[in-house]
């Protein structure tokens, strides 16, 4: 794993604190250098990193605090409760 | 791993540093974490608040180790350790308790071997870092020479 890949999950882990703090916007900040880190080094984002992060907004969707997760008959719901955007992934 | 010699390429935020040298008065006592990263400054959040220190002419001191980045650098090794099964069950095993409520030491015990209870008392290296070296883009500091881009 190269330096790219672990700077990305340094940076969720410290956007997964951020949150945890009640710092959403720098765990947006974390997220959005992550985003551009994989995009400058064209080595992709681990899924860990799309599911738990807002498409939208950015934030890091801590169930319960900046998301609301629900399943569905197939399918999992994700609602960012910061922005309102929804994200679905089959399971 | 985050080691002496990728420090410069490496992620800064999160990690513990020191203000060893600086051109102004101002910042010579600035110790705490990294909190983020901009061109030419690092904002560094200490006791009394947050203090962004220019890059150029100040020479930083980054503490690395176990023991200052316990619970950024545990999410990151117990992602990268599923390679053997031997150590995968404790590793899950540590890391629901976390999800559920972020206690330290729930963390420590589940998922922490005993490598980790040895790095938070030693393991801890100490880099000094002339600040003109990391004067780049937070996102392109990593790339070396020609991007994949050209």
């Amino acid at each position: 794993m190269g330096i790219p890949e672990e700077r990305i999950e340094r940076l969720l882990s410290l956007a997964r604190e951020a949150v945890v703090d009640g710092e959403f916007d720098r765990s947006r900040e974390y997220v959005r250098l992550a985003r551009r880190i994989a995009e400058r080094n064209r080595c992709g984002l681990p899924r860990a990193f799309t599911r738990k992060t807002c498409d939208d907004c950015d934030v890091y969707l801590r169930p319960g605090v900046t998301g609301r997760f629900r399943t569905q008959p197939g399918h999992v719901v994700v609602r960012c409760l910061e922005c309102g955007a929804t994200d679905r992934y089959p399971f | 791993m985050i080691s002496p010699d990728t420090l410069t390429r490496h992620e800064l935020v999160g990690l513990p540093v020191r203000v060893a040298a600086a051109a102004s008065d101002a910042y010579s006592s600035v110790a705490g974490r990294v909190l983020r990263e901009s061109e030419r400054t690092l904002v560094v959040r200490t006791p009394t608040g947050d203090k962004r220190v220019p890059k150029a002419g100040t020479t930083f001191e980054f503490a690395l180790g176990d023991s200052v980045t316990t619970r950024t650098d545990e999410a990151a090794g117990s992602r990268k350790e599923p390679g053997s099964t031997s150590q995968l069950g404790p590793d899950t095993a540590g890391v629901r308790p976390r999800q559920s409520g972020p206690s330290a030491s729930v963390a420590r015990t589940g998922a922490g071997s005993a490598s980790r209870s040895l790095g938070e008392c030693k393991d801890v290296v100490y880099v000094t870092v002339d600040g003109d070296q990391l004067l780049s883009r937070p996102a392109e500091r990593t790339e070396r020479g020609v991007s994949t881009w050209r």
